[in-house]
């Protein structure tokens, strides 16, 4: 049997054509860009367990309105109401808007569009915050308690934000983003969908998450300002700082985005996904995983490591991440090549999200090809010299950018990859 | 394209043993769990205390599947599991002690990868040292759904040549029982189930048990229906697998007997309907996947079978599983 997803020529491309964003560095795709163009930390102090020895101590909040972060003493979110789901619709609503799918054409462009989405906890506040009323015997049969099913996120957000066709919940870990749109690429060339929003979105700054996080210390635990925590690639980097946010893209094939008039922003190349079989949170040095999930989405891309400009990597401010990572893409590289090739982590300005976190990373990706700029690390001061890359900090850089890769890795040994190409080219 | 085929080559579902309501605590009315002593047989102490109910009934379903892909390059192999309510029967009671000592220690080092609905994918990658690509959905009943279409979409691709797929889930926690119940779809005549159903596929008819024709995710029954409906031409008995759900839910059983009522015409006296093993619990997530199970066993004694899907949300699926003898692929 012929397959239409190995056969090059008979795919048709597909490209982006509408960004939302909601980050700690700014609400809405134009002020998250501007911000992280500065290269300045958005992390601030935080703990819900501010007097224990174990706790995270620091995070980054989108700063988002209404207020809906966990809190000890406020009763729980309604259906639909949760952070989680405020911020996924906010983001997804600006990417529609962005792709020119909105007013009285919208529902006739969405009569069978796809929703494929990430997040790692769900609406975990409103789960946590149930918990909490349940053992004080306060328990209200609201529409609350509809927050435990996962999959309720995406049939609750097609709803929202009327999409007519399929939509799916991929709780996957921190490898969300990049698996999201590896699930609407498939989508869209095995010609089950004609236009798919996909994303990854996050709201887990809440005790639970922060707790469990600190107690494998894989969250900085170190003294020094909160706007530090958070510093991939240097020499004193000691774990993720959480974050939160979300985004969505609009993705369509190349000739029903021109047919209807949008401007595309980006083409989704290639993408590819692995197993390490090794660790559920634990990353062999060697990154060989890491490298096998680059490999599978050049191949799918068409392009071999020489055509990708610029990585924008995992860069969890982990010391095993960071190893892991440079060796993989030491090895793919080559030795000889590997300190010229830029790259950076915007999880050093906004910190982790999660399954968000390389949806919002792919946004900027993809604005990168479009402004021809990559912006800044923030906190390199002195780069770990295992890390034999060109780390693009202080400034934003620019320089001639046709495509990009982006990697993210996840607990239970999850490695994925997305290659994105200037469009045009 | 508007299906995806596969070939099963293997099917595991888990026993469901009714545990004792004697414990004094009303929850136990609403779920039944698999047997412990399975679990013990195959899992080691030091690993069951580091991963959820879910984790272990699906590493308990996948040795049955193992001789499947042992042979096979590890990097040809993925895993696609439907989960929806996560592990909160480890996370639980931690995180009841967290709220009243607001105490971080409360929370123990292996919350972080026991509770996520994908750590049942990872714990089964890890302990099998499956290498290729891999991923969890959540779709209420349509969990395993998504994970059988996008296995088969891999195998279809030839990108990989062995696909473990289905669904699992142990909600064997106060908090989620509540939940379930209070939306009806549990009672202590209609408990919750742990339960999981795996299924290998490949795209090679060897050792095959059935094939699988499987619909993509689609928003009104008969549109699912209509995607395999090509694979039942001709079968003089087509066997229907449905979910099964709680009989005060009235809306989804409205659902239901729609979809009913639409096969009937179309199929006419051809239709025989199949009552589940797990009829009379909910089986969540599992509940696509176990009927593939029931419908593979169908078709390999020469009956044409069909299982239809709902999340009750808005999605359904539609599987075609046909004998593999006879017929074109």
């Amino acid at each position: 049997m012929k397959s239409i997803l190995n056969n090059e020529a008979q795919r048709e491309r597909v490209v982006v054509t509408g960004i939302g964003v909601v980050s700690p560095a700014g609400i809405g795709l134009e002020a998250f860009w501007q911000s992280i163009l500065e290269g300045k930390s958005h992390i601030r102090e935080h703990s819900y367990f501010p007097q224990a020895a174990t706790r995270g101590r620091a995070a980054g909040f989108a700063d988002f309105k209404p207020d809906t972060n966990f809190s000890w003493s406020k009763p729980a979110e309604g259906d639909s109401q949760d952070r989680l789901f405020l911020i996924s619709e906010t983001a997804i609503n600006e990417a529609l808007a962005n792709a020119g799918i909105n007013g009285n054409n919208r529902e006739v462009q969405m009569a069978n569009a796809g929703l494929y989405i990430s997040s790692a906890v769900g609406p975990i506040s409103t789960m946590e915050t149930i918990v909490r009323d349940q053992m004080r015997g306060e328990i209200q049969a609201d529409s609350a308690w509809r927050a435990f099913s996962f999959g309720r996120i995406a049939a609750r957000l097609a709803a929202q934000c009327g999409f007519g066709g399929p939509y799916a919940l991929l709780p996957m870990g921190c490898s969300g983003g990049c698996d999201a749109v590896g699930y609407g690429l498939s989508a869209i060339r095995s010609g089950a969908v004609d236009l798919a929003v996909v994303g990854g979105f996050e709201a887990p700054i809440t005790p639970l998450v922060e707790a469990a996080f600190a107690r494998i210390r894989a969250t900085s635990s170190r003294d020094c300002p909160a706007a530090q925590a958070s510093c991939p690639f240097d020499m004193q980097r000691d774990g993720f700082v959480l974050g939160e946010g979300g985004s969505a893209l609009v993705l369509e094939r190349e000739s029903a985005a021109l047919a209807r008039g949008a401007r595309p922003l980006g083409v989704v190349a290639g993408y590819g996904s692995v197993c390490s079989g090794f660790h559920m949170t634990d990353i062999h040095p060697s990154g060989e995983a890491i490298a096998r999930s680059i490999e599978l989405s050049l191949k799918d891309a068409n392009m071999k490591m020489e055509d990708i400009d610029y990585a924008n990597l995992h860069g969890s401010s982990t010391v095993m991440n960071d190893i892991a990572e440079a060796n993989a893409l030491r090895k793919l590289i080559g030795e000889g090549l590997a300190y010229r090739k830029p790259v950076t982590s915007l999880k050093s300005q906004i910190g982790h999200a999660l399954a968000a976190a390389s949806s919002i990373e792919l946004a900027a990706a993809i604005m990168t090809l479009v402004e021809q700029v990559i912006p800044p690390t923030a906190n390199l001061v002195e780069q770990d010299p295992r890390v034999g890359l060109d780390i693009v900090s202080s400034s934003p850089r620019r320089t001639s950018i046709r495509a990009v890769l982006k990697t993210a890795s996840g607990f239970g040994g999850i490695h994925s990859a997305v290659v994105m190409a200037k469009y045009g080219v | 394209m508007r299906s995806s085929c596969s070939v099963i080559i293997a099917a595991s579902a888990s026993a469901v043993a009714e545990s004792q309501p004697s414990d004094a605590n009303a929850c136990r009315l609403l779920v039944r769990t698999v047997d412990r002593k399975l679990i013990e047989e195959v899992i080691p102490p030091r690993l069951r205390k580091k991963i959820d109910r879910f984790s272990q009934v699906s590493l308990l379903a996948i040795r049955e599947l193992q001789s499947q892909f042992s042979d096979v390059e590890k990097n040809r192999v993925g895993v696609f599991i439907g989960n929806d309510f996560a592990g909160w029967n480890y996370v639980y009671q931690q995180t009841v002690q967290m709220i009243e000592t607001r105490d971080p220690m409360q929370i123990d080092p292996y919350v972080a990868t026991a509770w996520f609905p994908a750590a049942a994918q990872g714990e089964i990658t890890i302990a099998h040292g499956i290498l290729g690509e891999s991923k969890t959905f959540s779709a209420g009943y349509l969990g395993g759904g998504l994970a059988l279409e996008y296995a088969a979409r891999m195998v279809e691709a030839h990108a990989l040549d062995v696909a473990i797929a289905g669904g699992v889930e142990a909600p064997d926690a106060p908090v989620v029982l509540q939940a379930m119940a209070i939306e009806q779809r549990i009672s202590a005549e209609h408990p919750a189930a742990e339960a999981v159903g795996l299924l290998a596929l490949s795209s090679s008819e060897k050792d095959g048990l059935a094939r699988m024709t499987i619909s993509r995710p689609r928003r009104s029954a008969e549109a699912a229906l209509n995607d395999v409906a090509e694979k039942l031409e001709g079968a003089t008995k087509i066997r229907y697998h449905s979910a099964s759900v709680c009989p005060h839910k009235q809306d989804w059983n409205q659902t239901l007997s729609q979809t009913e009522t639409l096969l009937r015409a179309r199929f006419g006296v051809r239709l025989e309907t199949s009552v589940p093993a797990w009829s009379g619990m909910d089986v969540g997530s599992a509940d696509f996947s176990l009927s593939v199970v029931e419908a593979t066993r169908s078709a390999a004694d020469g009956i044409h079978a069909l299982v239809l899907g709902t999340d009750f949300e808005g999605l359904h699926m539609a599987a075609a599983i046909t004998p593999i003898a006879g017929g074109a692929f």
